[in-house]
């Protein structure tokens, strides 16, 4: 075969890998790339010229031979280069991390292994010879009908098995299971080797038992993990809603309480009141109300406040965290307000990142309005439409922070053994390109919010 | 003159405002006119729609039996009057400011559960527009826009100290007195719309010429009235030495 040949037939062979592999990270990572027309059109461009680089990369290498290095290196080394141009395009479509993008090009890899063996199939045991016009035949319809076809249904058992919600939450956790990374990178490499133990370096058109079996391995061992992994997070989850129910009901009891004593103030209040009503006295009668209103707000309605605010946030970890921050805040004695006024369901960020620069925010805030006569913490979260979702963070203040140093190496206002958190989440940050940073002192106090771009 | 725009959906409440800051207009002698008092925002809405301009706003936030609430109120009030003065009027002293805040830039929140305080608190509304208004009319108060489609910004440009390119793609810092925040953008293109008053001292950095305190020839920096330093490129040196007679030289 020469090299337009070669070429012409990789064009089509990459059009259906790129096709799968965009249809699969939908599926995985469970968004379509960025929105806006420019970027249409952007994202159809570099689609265009991944399969045109790939297929002549790929001709070239043909033609110079590097497929039949000694111990199938070339394939090797072309399996790595081609996921890590993969993952570089997955990068530039979603602009997600580049640890992810490497991770779910790899689970592609393992996922496009099933339609690729499926297909495999229709041909056990035969090589092509394709100078027989009926033999060319044949493997053109298995290249352009049967393999397309063998990973459409593929395709579509995986996204009827829900594999992609699995998938988020597992790369959504702090610690992605190091022994299922390495696998991961070193499925190409062990595929390879097992290819040529079991077969030697001539396997074209073969029904490679083996790396299947090995497929399969991988499967059950990825279905273990997931599920152990899966089990561990519904005892965290059952666990921290118990903690919840507690505080919530630890509330409700205070609410309680607190109405109860307004109903002995307001009994009193009332029995005053019909004394100055008797009397004639309307504008006592009006301070009463206004008083009584005023009490009811002060000892009943702030509370309910905060609960009402609360039930909003339906992110489990974010809820967690922040029943958290009210229990130390309540006993430092700071005043927390909470304003969540649309229900926060999810974001685009990590639910532990996102609790790691909450944690991070919220700890500096307390810590500067601790010991303090009057110190508070106010925290928005704001997600209107679903375009955005805004986390303000606003606290009294009482130091002046050098905005600029802020987030630099080292440098606090709190003295020594501190200034590490801001650092942290200034990096936890620099991973996502959907995140608008602010940091601000106005009217006295001090500002910190992070707006995510959900589109 | 400044239209005033009540929207109440209770009566007696809605009277209560439109009297009050008439009233106080007439008092204090300002150049504004109550236009429409309702309890119906398609109303108010309408209203707009035929008479465009800068407007104060003041608006219920719950608005029982309307079609929208005092938030998306706001939001296409924002629409067809972004530079409005937007003030809210509630019974729940406690509800989302922050939140109408940020995303409709509104003014201020006002209780109406104490009369006398919410009257207080129209007079005080009105003062702010009004020292506001004088403000803006200021032709040396300039200000830098920045609009995205769930809030805008403005930054008077004197507070800006420099922009600067980030480690992330399309990304720009943006560092001022009391704020430092980053948003989508081009050094370039920003460099264009500023015009002369801001020197692409270097590739990455724009920096406000106002806020040069001096250069620092030996590390090759420019060192700010806050103290902050950028640095400026061998291109630029001899530009900036050129003009080192307003700024010291060391």
């Amino acid at each position: 075969m020469n090299f337009w040949q070669a070429m012409s037939g990789n064009l089509w062979s990459m059009t259906v890998d790129v096709g799968f592999t965009l249809w699969m990270s939908h599926i995985l990572l469970g968004r379509i790339p960025r929105h806006g027309r420019m970027h249409v059109f952007k994202c159809f461009m570099a689609s265009v010229f991944v399969i045109v680089l790939f297929a002549f990369l790929g001709s070239a290498c043909y033609v110079a031979g590097v497929f039949y290095w000694k111990y199938q290196t070339g394939t090797l080394l072309w399996k790595y280069f081609s996921v890590l141009c993969m993952a570089l395009f997955l990068r530039f479509l979603y602009r997600a991390p580049m640890k992810d993008c490497c991770i779910d090009i790899l689970t592609v890899e393992i996922l496009y292994s099933y339609g690729d063996y499926l297909s495999q199939l229709y041909s056990v045991g035969i090589i092509y010879n394709l100078t027989v016009p009926e033999e060319r035949r044949r493997y053109l319809f298995w290249i352009l009908v049967v393999v397309p076809a063998c990973l459409v249904l593929c395709g579509f058992v995986i996204h009827m098995s829900g594999i992609g919600r699995i998938y988020r939450q597992w790369i959504g956790q702090e610690d992605v299971h190091k022994g299922i990374l390495l696998l991961l990178f070193s499925y190409p490499a062990i595929y390879r080797m097992l290819q040529i133990i079991v077969n030697g370096r001539q396997l074209n058109g073969s029904l490679q038992l083996l790396p299947l079996a090995l497929l399969f391995m991988i499967h059950v061992f990825l279905l273990y993990a997931g599920r152990n992994w899966q089990q561990k997070q519904e005892i965290t989850a059952q666990q921290n809603s118990l903690k919840q129910q507690t505080i919530y009901i630890e509330q409700l009891e205070q609410i309680q309480s607190e109405l109860r004593r307004f109903r002995h103030d307001f009994k009193n209040m009332t029995a005053g009141m019909y004394l100055q009503a008797k009397e004639g006295d309307p504008a006592a009668v009006e301070a009463f109300i206004q008083n009584m209103t005023e009490d009811f707000d002060r000892q009943v309605g702030s509370h309910v406040q905060l609960v009402n605010e609360l039930g909003n946030v339906r992110m489990m970890e974010v809820k967690g965290l922040l029943m958290d921050k009210m229990i130390r805040m309540k006993r430092e004695g700071i005043r927390f307000e909470l304003e969540v006024m649309f229900p926060l369901d999810t974001t685009r960020m990590r639910s532990t990142d996102l609790c790691r620069c909450l944690g991070i925010l919220l700890d500096n805030a307390v810590e500067e309005a601790q010991g303090k006569k009057d110190g508070w913490v106010r925290l928005m979260i704001s997600s209107p439409g679903g375009d955005v979702t805004v986390f303000r963070i606003t606290n009294s203040l009482y130091s002046e922070p050098a905005l600029h140093l802020l987030g630099k190496d080292g440098y606090t206002t709190k003295g020594e053994g501190h200034g590490t958190g801001l650092e942290s989440y200034r990096k936890i940050l620099d991973r996502y390109d959907f995140i608008f940073n602010l940091t601000a002192v106005r009217d006295g106090c001090f500002v910190q919010e992070f707006t995510i771009h959900e589109r | 003159m400044l239209p005033v725009y009540i929207c109440e959906d209770e009566e007696q409440i809605r009277n209560m405002e439109r009297a009050w800051l008439e009233k106080q207009i007439l008092i204090q002698g300002y150049d504004m006119k109550v236009v429409l008092s309702t309890g119906n925002p398609e109303e108010l809405l309408e209203c707009l729609d035929r008479k465009s301009g800068q407007g104060i706003y003041f608006l219920d936030v719950e608005l029982k039996g309307a079609s929208m609430n005092g938030f998306q109120l706001g939001k296409e009030i924002r629409k067809r009057d972004g530079g409005g003065f937007l003030i809210y009027v509630t019974a729940f002293p406690d509800l989302a400011f922050e939140t109408f805040r940020y995303h409709l830039e509104a003014l201020d929140y006002i209780c109406k559960q104490n009369p006398e305080r919410m009257y207080t608190d129209l007079s005080r509304c009105l003062d702010t527009v009004t020292e506001r208004m004088s403000k803006m009319q200021n032709p040396r108060q300039e200000y830098f826009t920045l609009k995205t489609p769930e809030m805008i910004r403005h930054i008077p440009l004197g507070d800006i100290l420099y922009f600067a390119t980030s480690s992330r793609t399309h990304r720009i810092e943006l560092h001022a007195k009391n704020e430092l925040f980053d948003f989508s953008g081009s050094i370039q293109e920003l460099e264009k719309d500023l015009g002369e008053g801001f020197i692409r001292v270097h590739r990455a950095y724009l920096v406000h010429g106002e806020q040069i305190d001096w250069i620092d020839v030996h590390n090759r920096e420019l060192v700010l009235k806050n103290g902050e330093r950028c640095p400026f490129s061998r291109r630029m040196r001899q530009e900036l030495l050129k003009r080192g007679a307003v700024w010291a030289v060391k």
